[in-house]
């Protein structure tokens, strides 16, 4: 800097010294003027206290999420630890926490983290609730990025909404006309000072932000800088916008108050009400539909896969009795004692209602995707309604280069789906639905270890049942030992991995390509119908 | 002194800032009836379907008064008909006023009998729509309406010093405070008019789109909300009379009444969501399916070891030893059904310990103040949602009670309450078996809930009003170089 100090010319020199250092100098003296200005230490000191209170907000949910994903890991392993059978190995895949959610919450922490991977079950939303109190849900995430995104905004409007009238009213612009400075370089310095200014405001924000983030025990090598550069150029490019839309404001009034009120207006339309009003007016015009009606659809599939179950066993004719235990806590089940005709039975029907289930959950997968495709469409039109405001586009493209989009839990979920494929393709290959270790860990051909119906009689009733009651304890409690030691484990080393890695940021940049093109779409605009104004712009006019 | 006040009503209603706050605040306010409109029909629409639905699983069960137990307890599957009840609160009638968490969906419950019951997702909110607030009458003038008084008032001393019109205009004789007093008071009746004006659109397109009907108790709230939301934008007009009075150009006089503004309804508002949200810890579903599923498997576990407490298909048989097995398995089942709803409560306190310090934060600015106020005016939001599970609760003991009562007046009954077979099987009179329902906040009741938010606020406007007299009296006349 202090190298251009040295050969900052006065307007007489710049003349000579060609169009370049002509705009060179208007934009250092922008630059400098803007810096020294009051508003923007105001905003900027503002961002900036406030850019330190909503990372330190964003680690502390980050925090909490991450113990949310911890737990569920520990959980999912013991669920698989505990499985003593294979129709209870439903594998808990968790949704990773994206770190960059201390600078852009998004969607990350609204969304639940697990899906079950199960043979009965496609994947299609997580299952658990988001966390904290549902009253505090409706509330936006309050986030680096929202700051900015208001604050720079408003700064953005306030540096240029007198670049043009302000400098007429005091005269200055007419004193520069008159030297015969080229209009495009005065307009073009205007530009390249202003958004000087405000990059250096949104550098030193973004730089207060990292250095908490860093300081609350973040290790540097673990941030991923692509994407927090990419996420700087994108509101950058905002930034822009907006400076341009003030701009705009400024060539086309010809009092600094006016445009003062038309510029502070225009950036309350954008910045709140456009994305507010947007989201309102969708849910008017394409209704959502209620999770009531989802749910009743979904009893009557389960209601009507059981009547198919019932209707399934009944063909398999009755069931062959003897004593023993079976416990169903989850969707598995796991069977105990039974002598080798029951288990004959009953796997053969939990191997046909092995396959019913898979039919059914490609229904009740159907049935939910037409649900989530109607709140897609309705999110789009919200989207169309409020893409007139750069702050629409903004933050669908900070949410995607931050990985906290719906894409990103969209991915998530395909990837579970692509797991559970291959699950099924495990279960298939090694014939799992049909063997005995689908529903009990007795080795095979053991015979039911309680006495027969046949050897009843001798004994009075009340004595034989004492007697059944004290060996059914003495051999849970063996079974319960030898689960314990191991004996009976499943070869779980075996199953399918989910190994899950997060939608990489050439695939989020894919997604958002018309939301940037919009961004230099508004840009180019705003600047060419300013120029075009500005190069016609009478300094006399009042 | 009322000169000036007509001339302020005047030069404002004429500026084109006001015309501009007109449309964006009546197209807001427009919007806001259709939203609504709409909203209620769908709500409501919703609500009578739940209620026509669990009136006819009542119609079905009283055929055995065993049914109108085990038919409504889906935990433990004590029957294949067992389903959870879904009992809801219908929507707010004054849902253009304050949405709360209402607009969203129904507050629902998931009611499982004896006494178990969780919130139920009764939504027709969509998960892929970001976040934003409902754009209910509190929104708007929480954040426009404010906005809006900002725009009017920014430069009502600074803009006439700058004009130098100020020295002229106290040159009349009339003291200072009673010319802040009358350019106070004509900003406050400009925005007074926008609001009666923006109340009366929204709520006739709310009626003509399906909302409603409203009754004098609505239209009373309404009322009180519109005073108390004049009294809101008052204290942003008093705010911009104090910045005004000291500022050195209009310019600034904005900024630093944006940045204001910002911080007041934007930033510490969501700032404190966002940081109570990571500071106040809550039970989160991962959490609860953990110790229910621990707790059971512990319990399960213990019952196997006991092997005898299992039911009987035998009546006949277990009457012999006085049904001590089923008794045991009662007994059991009813342990288990406590402990989830300990799991279940503690969730839920952990929620409303999480609102209940948000709300404090909340209450440190004027629109935390306004918007709590008029939650708790309207009688919606968190404390409605208190007040139906509570209601849930009671009704739930009165449905237990009824269900015992009547188990016990039947002398063939073996009285293994919640157990198949081991209940009385009489048919039980439709008529008389409890329904719920859910009894809105009286307008009594608001007025108290609310009571302390509104008098903070007015507190607020008072010691704003009071420094920008002081401000005022200090106030230089021309500018200063």
């Amino acid at each position: 800097m202090s190298a251009e100090t040295k050969e900052r010319p006065s307007s007489m020199e710049a003349q000579t010294a060609g169009r370049l250092s002509v705009v060179c100098a208007i934009a250092w003296r922008e630059l400098r003027e803007h810096v020294m200005s009051a508003r923007l230490l105001m905003i900027v000191a503002t961002t900036l206290v406030l850019v330190v209170l909503s990372t330190l907000a964003g680690i502390f949910n980050y925090r909490v999420q991450a113990e949310q994903y911890q737990l569920a890991l520990a959980r999912s392993e013991q669920k698989l630890r505990e499985a003593v059978t294979w129709s209870e190995v439903q594998p808990m895949l968790v949704r990773p926490v994206a770190p960059l959610m201390v600078l852009n919450s998004g969607f990350e922490a609204r969304e639940g983290r697990i899906v079950l991977a199960s043979h009965s079950q496609i994947p299609a939303a997580t299952q658990d609730a988001s966390t904290g109190s549902p009253y505090l849900a409706r509330f936006g995430g309050f986030d680096v990025t929202t700051v900015l995104v208001y604050l720079l905004g408003l700064l953005a409007v306030l540096l240029s909404f007198d670049a043009i009238s302000g400098e007429k009213e005091s005269g200055r612009l007419a004193l520069s006309f008159s030297n015969a400075l080229p209009r495009s370089a005065i307009f073009l310095g205007k530009y390249l000072g202003g958004m000087a200014a405000l990059a250096l405001s949104l550098a030193l924000s973004t730089a207060t932000a990292l250095i908490v983030w860093l300081a609350g025990g973040t290790r540097f090598s673990s941030v991923p800088w692509p994407r927090v550069c990419l996420w700087f150029s994108s509101l950058l490019l905002y930034l822009s916008a907006m400076f341009l839309i003030g701009l705009l404001i400024s060539v086309l009034t010809h009092r600094a108050a006016v445009s003062l009120l038309v510029g502070m207006v225009t950036w309350f339309v954008l910045v709140i009400f456009i994305p507010a009003a947007g989201p309102s007016a969708a849910s008017t015009l394409a209704r959502s539909p209620s999770s009531f009606v989802l749910n009743n659809e979904m009893a009557k599939l389960d209601r009507e896969l059981e009547e198919k179950a019932d209707e399934m066993s009944r063909s398999l004719g009755p069931p062959p009795q003897s004593e023993g235990l079976t416990i169903s806590l989850e969707q598995g089940v796991r069977m105990n004692f039974y002598s080798p005709e029951t288990y004959e039975w009953s796997l053969k029907y939990f191997a046909a209602r092995a396959r019913l289930e898979r039919e059914y959950a490609a229904r009740v997968y159907d049935t939910l995707k037409e649900f989530q495709d109607r709140n897609r469409e309705q999110a789009e039109l919200a989207f169309k309604f409020s893409s007139l405001s750069p702050v629409a586009h903004v933050e669908r493209v900070s949410n995607e280069l931050t990985g906290t989009s719906r894409d990103d839990v969209n991915h998530f979920l395909e990837a579970a789906r692509e797991y559970r494929q291959s699950l099924i393709d495990f279960y298939d290959r090694n014939n799992l639905t049909t063997s005995l270790r689908w529903i009990t860990d007795d080795p095979p051909g053991a015979e039911s270890p309680f006495p027969k119906e046949e050897d009843l009689g001798k004994k009075g009733a009340d004595e034989e049942r004492r007697e059944e009651l004290e060996l059914g304890r003495a051999l849970y409690a063996q079974v319960l030992a030898e689960r314990k030691s191991g004996v009976r484990a499943l070869p779980i080393g075996d199953i399918p991995r989910f190994d899950y890695a997060p939608q990489p940021v050439s695939r989020a940049l894919g997604r958002v390509t018309t939301s940037i093109a919009a961004l230099v779409i508004i840009n180019l605009f705003c600047a060419a119908i300013a120029f075009i104004r500005f190069r016609h712009y009478d300094v006399r006019l009042n | 002194m009322l000169a000036i006040y007509w001339r302020e009503i005047r030069e404002l209603s004429r500026s084109l800032r006001f015309l501009i706050a007109l449309c964006l605040f009546l197209s807001g306010m427009a919007i806001n009836g259709f939203v609504m409109g709409v909203a209620y029909q769908g709500l409501s629409q919703m609500h009578r379907q739940i209620e026509a639905q669990g009136e006819e699983r009542v119609r079905q069960a009283a055929a055995s008064l065993e049914q109108l137990a085990i038919n409504f307890n889906e935990v433990f599957g004590a029957s294949e008909r067992g389903q959870a009840l879904i009992l809801s609160a219908p929507p707010p009638k004054t849902l253009p006023l304050v949405a709360g968490t209402e607009a969203g969906g129904l507050h629902g419950a998931e009611w499982n009998f004896p006494n178990v019951a969780q919130p139920a997702d009764l939504g027709v909110w969509n998960p892929e729509l970001p976040a934003r607030p409902a754009p209910d009458w509190e929104f708007m003038v929480r954040i426009l309406l404010s906005f809006i008084a900002i725009i009017l008032s920014y430069d009502l001393v600074v803009g006439e010093r700058e004009r130098g019109t100020l020295a002229l205009t106290l040159a009349s004789p009339v003291p200072r405070r009673r010319v802040l007093c009358a350019k106070f008071l004509a900003v406050v009746t400009l925005l007074g008019c926008l609001l009666a004006a923006g109340a009366v659109l929204s709520t006739l397109i709310y009626l003509v789109r399906g909302g409603g009907p409203l009754v004098a108790v609505d239209y009373a709230r309404m009322g009180l909300f519109v005073a108390g939301a004049i009294l809101y934008s008052a204290v942003f007009v008093a705010a911009s009379l104090l910045v005004s009075s000291r500022a050195r150009s209009s310019v600034s006089s904005l900024t630093v009444l944006l940045i204001l503004w910002l911080a007041a309804t934007v930033v510490i508002p969501e700032g404190g969501t966002a940081a109570v949200q990571g500071s106040v810890r809550t039970v989160s579903d991962i959490q609860v399916e953990q110790r229910v599923i621990n707790q059971l498997e512990g319990q399960v576990n213990e019952m196997i070891g006991e092997m005898d407490a299992f039911v009987r298909p035998d009546v006949a048989e277990a009457r012999k030893d006085g049904f001590s097995s089923e008794q045991n398995y009662a007994r059991r089942i009813n342990q288990m059904i406590a402990s989830i709803k300990t799991t279940l409560d503690e969730q839920r306190a952990s929620h409303r310990r999480q609102a209940g310090v948000l709300q404090n934060v909340l209450r440190l600015t004027p629109s935390g103040l306004f918007q709590l106020g008029s939650e708790r005016l309207a009688g919606v939001g968190e404390i409605r949602e208190q007040r139906f599970l509570e209601a849930v609760d009671r009704w739930s003991d009165q449905y237990a009670g009824f269900i015992k009562e009547q188990d016990r007046l039947d002398p063939s009954s073996p009285h293994i309450l919640y157990v198949q077979n081991f209940m009385s099987q009489r048919p039980v009179d439709q008529a008389t078996v409890p329904r719920f329902r859910f009894e809105e906040f009286t307008l009594f009741e608001s007025l108290k809930n609310a009571g302390l938010d509104w008098l903070l606020l007015m507190l607020e406007l008072a010691v704003t009003l009071a420094f920008s007299f002081i401000a005022f009296e200090r106030a230089p006349v021309s500018e200063t170089v």
